[in-house]
């Protein structure tokens, strides 16, 4: 039977003192090598559900369990944070000044998983695991959209997360780029066996990962099909 | 990669903003080094003077201010002092500030004839008055120079015309820069008769110091009689000069460490987003207070190191001034050199505290939305 690697029970998160209600209540189990989606209109609560699971906010109630592990009694979650999760962000989000080396090495700096003088050796490996060994020493403002996206990629695997969060990862790349990036999410999926999550708007996107979560207005409503997005 | 690696890049990306807090800082610090140096060698410079005289005890008003010009004290009181068992010598002195040509505050030694304080000057060209009442007049080197004059010609003295007969050299700057004429000339000169400035006493045996020293504030409770550390330390000058170069210090430290910390804020502010994805990406937030601060200290240590190159050039052009060649004697320590260094440190530590914290302090969801 399959391990569940996030479990979300009731959960809630509301903000300006509860006045907005991001999350009414999700129930929502995802298991260990998932490929799956979270699709839903604008304001649906998707972004904050990814903070959630992300370890960047903590629920307002409700138990939100990531590898075995309930938030609430995490009490450092930058280091829960680096340790089980990998971020890829619609904007990339890569520090300008810093080389594609460089930036795939920041996630290993206080993860404790990987030792100083293996960081550089490691990120090499994974900037040329995504195919962007002839970029290693490029800073961001010389490389292309699907090239950054790359990096970023790479940098979510740095510290072998549990779970890849990707949001809009497609968002800023033209749809050739956008196909080749979501094979490459699928390799990494498959040969890695990271549980990777992937908030979209784009039905193919959605449609190349085998489970689609829907939201609105801060609820989970149903799954569909991953195929029936197509027609 | 290493951390300082990060902050190197982080200063870089805005070339133009970081060299000019490095050199805000460096001015500020430059400052400091300049003035404490020169008051530094002021303070050397009138220790030399003081040691190089010989002399054991100055004498003093009592309660008065250990100024060689302000000091006023009658000439009758040397046959009083001479009373005293111990002593060697005693000489009086009197120094007042004139006009020489068309300088206006010279140092004008009147020094007695046949007494210590003359005894122990380095002429390196003519000789020693030859009468106290004659107009004849000791220049020490600079002085001289700056005047372009030579023994044998005349120079006016407060409106008076008196005869170079000698050109004395000194190891302090004081001396060099000064004239020196008989006492008796020099009373007349200014209109002070029967008054001297100072005497100064040479001991039979100086491990007799504090015996004497209280014999001769008991016997006269009107003075005081100052070793010549004493006499240093208590020089209202050597005070004030201290107590300005401290006062500029703290000015620069406060107005650097705002400086740095407009920056470093600025720089933060600039990054909100930035710090945001590393604060996502697992850094802890002690990673990004030390970064910040290590951007801080890196600055401001660049401009504590300009610094003291600039205040050591500033030294360098003062004494270009005409009117200033030769009277600035900087003194150049390894204490001062320190002092500059912690100063910078001290300023960049201060500078970015508080941008650190608030860097560290920003919620990384709150940062990643932020545009």
């Amino acid at each position: 039977m399959a391990t569940p690697v996030v479990e979300l029970r009731n959960v809630t998160k509301s903000f300006i003192e509860g006045e907005v209600q991001a999350l009414r209540g999700v129930n929502l189990t995802i298991y260990k090598g998932e490929l799956m989606s979270i699709m839903g209109p604008s304001g649906c609560g998707k972004s904050t559900l990814l903070n959630l699971v992300g370890a960047l906010d903590r629920p307002t109630s409700g138990d939100l369990l990531i590898d075995g592990v309930n938030l609430n009694d995490v009490e450092n979650l930058d280091l829960f944070r680096s340790r089980k999760i990998g971020f890829i962000f619609q904007a990339f989000f890569l520090v300008p000044t810093l080389t594609a080396l460089e930036n795939v090495e920041i996630p290993m700096f206080d993860s404790g998983f990987v030792l100083p003088q293996e960081k550089t050796q490691k990120a090499r490996q994974l900037l040329i695991d995504v195919g962007l060994e002839k970029k290693i020493n490029q800073v961001p403002t010389r490389l292309s959209g699907g090239e950054k996206q790359r990096v970023a990629i790479a940098r979510s695997l740095a510290n072998d997360p549990a779970i890849i969060l990707a949001d809009e990862p497609t968002g800023n790349v033209d749809s050739k780029t956008s196909h080749m990036l979501i094979e490459l999410l699928r390799r990494i999926n498959q040969e890695k066996g990271a549980t990777l999550i992937v908030v979209t708007h784009d039905p193919l996107i959605a449609a190349a990962t085998d489970r689609v979560v829907q939201m609105l207005d801060g609820q989970i409503i149903g799954e569909k099909d991953p195929k029936s997005l197509l027609k | 990669m290493v951390l300082v690696q990060i902050v190197w890049k982080n200063l870089l990306r805005r070339k133009i903003r970081s060299v000019l807090t490095v050199v805000g800082i460096a001015v500020g610090i430059g400052a400091v080094v300049s003035l404490v140096s020169i008051t530094d060698g002021f303070v050397h410079g009138w220790k030399n003077m003081i040691k190089g005289h010989g002399v054991d005890l100055t004498i003093v008003k009592a309660g008065g201010e250990a100024n060689f010009v302000l000091n006023t004290l009658d000439e009758s009181l040397g046959d009083q002092l001479r009373q005293i068992k111990g002593l060697d010598s005693v000489t009086e002195t009197m120094v007042d500030i004139a006009t020489v040509e068309d300088k206006p505050s010279i140092m004008i030694f009147g020094y007695t004839l046949g007494g210590d304080y003359i005894n122990r000057l380095k002429i390196v060209n003519g000789g020693l008055f030859t009468s106290k009442d004659k107009d004849e007049i000791i220049l020490g080197s600079v002085l001289a120079k700056s005047l372009k004059v030579t023994v044998g010609d005349e120079v006016e003295v407060e409106r008076e015309l008196f005869t170079v007969v000698g050109i004395c050299e000194s190891s302090n700057i004081l001396e060099n820069g000064a004239g020196i004429v008989s006492l008796q000339r020099l009373q007349k000169l200014m209109n002070r008769p029967g008054k001297v400035t100072t005497f100064g006493i040479r001991l039979q045996n100086p491990s007799q110091l504090p015996e004497i020293k209280k014999e001769i504030e008991t016997r006269l409770p009107n003075i005081s009689a100052l070793s010549s550390q004493e006499f240093v330390d208590e020089n209202e000058g050597v005070k004030m000069a201290q107590a300005l170069s401290w006062g500029i210090s703290l000015i620069v430290l406060l107005v650097g460490a705002i400086a740095t910390m407009n920056t470093m804020f600025m720089s933060v502010f600039e990054r909100t987003r930035e710090i945001g994805i590393l604060r996502a990406l697992g850094w802890r937030k002690g990673r990004i207070i030390n970064m910040i601060m290590q951007e801080s200290i890196v600055l401001s240590l660049c401009g504590g190191v300009l610094g003291i190159f600039l205040g050591m050039g500033a030294v360098r052009m003062l004494n270009l001034f005409r009117q200033l060649r030769g009277l600035i004697q900087a003194e150049y320590t390894t204490f001062l050199f320190s002092e500059a260094i912690i100063l910078a440190l001290l300023l960049g530590i201060l500078g970015g505290l508080l941008p650190a914290w608030r860097g560290s302090r920003l919620p990384p969801v709150e940062a990643l939305r932020y545009e």
